[in-house]
């Protein structure tokens, strides 16, 4: 059986056949868009903002890149580089990663697969995409006027006292972005909990669910802790209230426990969501039923709570006391647990189904290769022996990137390709799309491959010239040459999906045959996403081949050369044959 | 009389009698937390401080079942409440850094008495500075 | 115990219409009024991880330097304090009157408790002020004009008490905003109500998720009065006091 038990009927049929009314034509003032309540709207306002903020952080990514091919630098001056790296962490970080996947598809697609008619707040969703554009622009008016070269971590005393930045002007912008991470968290919160469909239980949740709310319970406990660490760097700089001064008898590390104590579950609020893509791409193309649904479901509120209890494994060389560092130690090993868990599991979910290699496929396929690499080098940095040598080099930028990049950003960009038809009702050029997974793939690993090399053997992060290393410059070379093919990878979607938008061939509701309520109403789907809320008698993944829904919407036209990507409204009728 | 059925849960109107005997209790605390700060109960600074946290408590509860209503709301709402009280602990782990930072036996690591935050153990201790002032640090501006 | 009926049950006794204050992504108002609870007390949460972070570092500042946080507070004023907390109860209990009222439907009732929500938070401030005044007269604020006079602090480790002060400015004066807004927000419902607006006039829970902030504001300052105004004697009864 399907997820529900109404699947037809759904999709508006205008009398004359003439154009359907959906979320994005039904009106076009642009009052109506800044003004809507609607929370698909809402979530293509969130992309088109992310997306600029994204090209901005990635223009400082290439440079940081361009300026480390010389040992002695280039161009940049050793005080702009310092802001320069800063930008690129506070950018890609406080305005792309921690929003991304939560505020453009949780935003678009979360009441739609629980079958809801939009968020319980819609006007404070739009007010937190308000909140989120000037928090964006007070950093970006940080930037241009000065910067800041403190690195996104904010260290004290640098940052309250020493630096020459524009570190106040910054911190309110983050302060601010914080709250609409805030106000978009206690939105799915109170979503998920009370507007599920009639019949729709915790248990026939997709998995994308489970993680955007337990990413949600993550902003909201813990942004409210950086949002005070950061204003009390405020106090001190603007106000001179002493918090965290060394010559008065404060504890810059004090600050550092206070830091990390969100920005360790801030990771997390990065990754979970590109978990539940994961789940979602990896149940959808390869046919079957996620294996371990429980275990999937409970190892993201696992990552949740165990995230909150291992922040100081970025704090063992900073005088912590070494027994601290030993439980920090041990909680982070078994934080990895949660996450292995997913990938067995998703591994066990592709043996045996019948895989479809199509764009968002390949994006998860990646995902699971380097989400593994960045998550098995983690462990080197959790144990306290080898972080001693590892920490403050490119082990851990290298470290970082992978499970940040290459696992969150290829998970977000399988989320894009994968929801594309739904958002704007088109499909792009598959093959074009493929290409780009696979350069993106390839770039990234030439980019940050070397970066654990060249970390290994002791070069130092965050520093402009190496010149007291010279062998260090083939490794940059190689990371450098790198970012310019991953540039392309990031760029060549943003080509063909806008291609797609002009001319790209219509999308029926369900290109993928997949399972979800989502798929069930038109692409774009109608403001009021139902016409009537369905009844949910199953759970999501249900991937009978002998079903009517199978044979209607996949799985015999695709193991039997149907075109994937385009369906006709009434489906194939055709019975299972052999070929 | 109030229904006590789900659905009137929270639409429950409660007496102003019961809202205005919790301000006494209220205000009667707030006497009893003053009061206590002036007597040296038995057992030294620390139950004196033990006192003073429990009454808080006390009226915090007070506030928070009667006059923010838990007392009648759904079990949601009551998890909640629980919840974030619960997650506020955690953030006290970073006291077990401060506790243990003097106990470093290895003789490269520095000494309690030179660290940043010197702990006050006696009371000729009260005055003496931090040893980064020493250093000639000084603010900025 | 008074029996009390609602105002608004003519809103659940038609089966085809909405409650015209039920907004459109519900399916009816018990779900509504359990979404806007739940999500009041989701953003209160979210408050007690903020005012948290700070009671923690507080904390351990307190505890590393007890006996100079313990000298420098003796120059605050405790029956200011006192007051203001007495203060805050009240104006708890005319919010959670004024809630009832909502309720009630009774809009004179509402409307007259807000004011006096609204006049204690106005005598809070006032209050605050005064403290805040004989602070800066004696040069407590920290910086580089803070007092060198050592009475000023009780003979405190003159740098330790720039710490205590610290957090003294930083954590009354993030309530004092808080308290603001409070103002602000309250100013806002009772101009609504004053104006007869459905939307709170049907809906008691937009009056009951202010209250409910109200509440927080006061429970922050429950725990402020004592951790700072009323510390307790760490010395030994040999040394005594300052």
């Amino acid at each position: 059986m399907s997820a529900t038990a109404t699947t037809t009927g759904q999709i508006h049929e205008e009398p004359g056949g003439g154009k359907e009314t959906n979320y994005l034509n039904v009106t076009h003032t642009i009052k109506s868009w800044l003004l809507t309540q609607d929370h698909k709207r809402i979530a293509i306002l969130y992309m088109v903002s992310t997306a600029f903020f994204f090209l901005l952080g990635g223009i400082a990514a290439g440079l940081i890149r361009y300026e480390l091919t010389s040992p002695a630098g280039v161009m940049l001056e050793s005080e702009t580089y310092n802001k320069v790296f800063s930008a690129h962490g506070i950018l890609m970080i406080f305005t792309f990663l921690v929003p991304a996947i939560p505020a453009i598809f949780g935003n678009f697609v979360l009441p739609l697969m629980i079958g809801a008619r939009d968020v319980a707040f819609p006007k404070l969703n739009l007010m937190s995409w308000y909140l989120y554009m000037t928090g964006g622009s007070l950093i970006l008016w940080g930037i241009l006027a000065g910067g800041v070269d403190t690195g996104w971590t904010f260290y004290v005393p640098l940052s309250s006292m020493y630096s020459n930045g524009q570190v106040t002007i910054t911190l309110v912008g983050i302060f601010i972005a914080g709250f609409s991470s805030i106000t978009t968290g206690i939105n799915f919160v109170v979503t998920v909990h009370k507007m599920r469909a009639p019949g729709m239980t915790w248990f026939r949740l997709p998995l994308f669910i489970w993680a955007m709310y337990a990413t949600s319970v993550i902003m909201i406990l813990g942004t409210p802790v950086v949002a005070v660490t950061l204003l009390c760097v405020i106090f001190e700089r603007a106000f001179h209230l002493p918090i965290f001064s060394p010559e008065l008898g404060g504890d810059p590390v004090l600050f550092q426990h206070m830091f990390w104590f969100y920005s360790h579950p801030a990771v997390y609020i990065m990754i979970l969501p590109g978990f539940g893509v994961i789940s979602e791409l990896i149940a959808n193309f390869s046919r079957k039923r996620i294996f371990g649904y429980h275990f999937v479901a409970f190892s993201s509120l696992a990552i949740a709570g165990l995230g909150f209890l291992v922040w100081g494994h970025h704090m063992f060389v900073s005088s912590q006391s070494m027994y601290e560092g030993i439980v920090f130690s041990l909680i982070s090993f078994l934080v990895a647990v949660p996450s292995a868990i997913k990938i067995f599991n998703w591994t066990a979910t592709l043996y045996k189904g019948h895989i479809r290699f199509q764009a968002p496929m390949l994006y998860a396929l990646s995902f699971m290769g380097l989400f593994t690499l960045g998550g098995l080098t983690g462990l080197f940095l959790a144990s306290m022996g080898t972080d001693v040598h590892l920490t403050n080099t490119y082990f851990i930028v290298a470290h970082f990137h992978y499970v940040m990049v290459g696992g969150q950003m290829t998970a977000y960009m399988g989320a894009l390709h994968y929801w594309w038809p739904k958002m704007t009702g088109r499909m792009y050029h598959e093959g074009m799309a493929k290409f780009a997974a696979l350069i993106l793939f390839i770039g990234f690993n030439l980019t940050f491959f070397p970066q654990f090399i060249v970390g290994w053997l002791g070069m130092p992060r965050r520093y402009h010239y190496y010149y007291f290393a010279p062998e260090y410059q083939p490794y940059h070379i190689m990371s450098s040459l790198g970012a310019s093919v991953l540039a392309l990878g990031f760029g060549l979607p943003a080509f063909y999906l806008i291609a797609s938008l002009i001319n790209g061939p219509k999308a029926s509701a369900n290109p993928w045959g997949a399972h979800g309520l989502e798929w069930n109403i038109a692409s774009p789907p109608p403001t009021e996403n139902f016409l009537e809320i369905p009844i949910v008698t199953d759970e999501v993944y249900d991937f009978d081949p002998t079903s009517e829904f199978e044979q209607e919407a996949g799985t015999h036209r695709i193991m039997h050369g149907d075109a994937p990507g385009l369906q006709t409204k009434d489906g194939d009728k055709k019975p299972m044959e052999d070929k | 009389m109030a229904s006590k059925t789900p659905l009137q849960h929270s639409h429950h109107v409660v007496p102003t009698s019961t809202y205005f005997l919790t301000l006494c209790a209220l205000t009667i605390l707030m006497l009893a937390t003053i009061g206590a700060s002036y007597v040296n109960f038995p057992g030294g600074v620390i139950v004196n401080n033990l006192i003073a946290l429990a009454i808080a408590f006390v009226k915090s509860f007070l506030v928070i079942w009667i006059f923010m209503g838990i007392k009648w709301a759904t079990p949601l709402t009551r998890l909640w409440a629980v919840c974030g009280f619960l997650v506020l602990p955690l953030m006290f782990i970073m006291f077990e850094d401060f506790f243990v930072r003097g106990n470093e036996v290895v003789p490269a690591w520095e000494a309690r008495d030179s660290s940043t935050l010197p702990r006050q153990l006696n009371a000729e201790d009260a005055n003496k500075q931090a040893p980064a002032a020493e250093f000639g640090l000084r603010p900025h501006g | 115990m008074s029996d009390m009926t609602l105002h608004h049950d003519h809103g659940h006794g038609d089966e085809h219409g909405h409650n015209p204050a039920q907004a459109h992504q519900f399916e009816n108002m018990e779900q509504q009024t359990e979404c806007y609870i739940t999500g009041m007390w989701t953003f209160l949460v979210t408050e007690v991880m903020f005012f948290g972070a700070l009671f923690v570092a507080y904390t351990l500042y307190r505890w590393n330097y007890k006996f100079d946080f313990y000298n420098a507070h003796e120059h605050l004023n405790v029956m200011m304090g006192g007051i203001n907390t007495m203060v805050l109860l009240v104006s708890s209990w005319f919010v959670v009157m004024a809630v009832q009222g909502a309720q009630l439907g009774k809009r004179n009732q509402v409307l007259a408790f807000l004011a006096g929500t609204q006049l204690c938070a106005l005598t809070f401030l006032t209050i605050k002020y005064f403290e805040y005044s004989s602070k800066f007269a004696d040069n407590l604020y920290p910086g580089v004009g803070f007092t060198t006079n050592p009475e000023h602090v009780h003979h405190a480790n003159l740098n330790h008490a720039q710490i205590f002060y610290g957090f003294y400015f930083g954590m009354t004066g993030l309530h004092a905003v808080h308290i603001l807004v409070g103002i602000l927000v309250i100013g806002f419902l009772m101009m609504k109500w004053y104006r007869r607006h459905p939307s709170v006039v049907n809906d008691f829970v937009y009056t009951e998720m202010v209250g409910l902030y109200w509440h927080f504001v006061d429970l922050v300052w429950i725990f402020l009065f004592p951790l700072f105004y009323l510390q307790a004697n760490p010395f030994p009864p040999s040394v005594g006091g300052h």
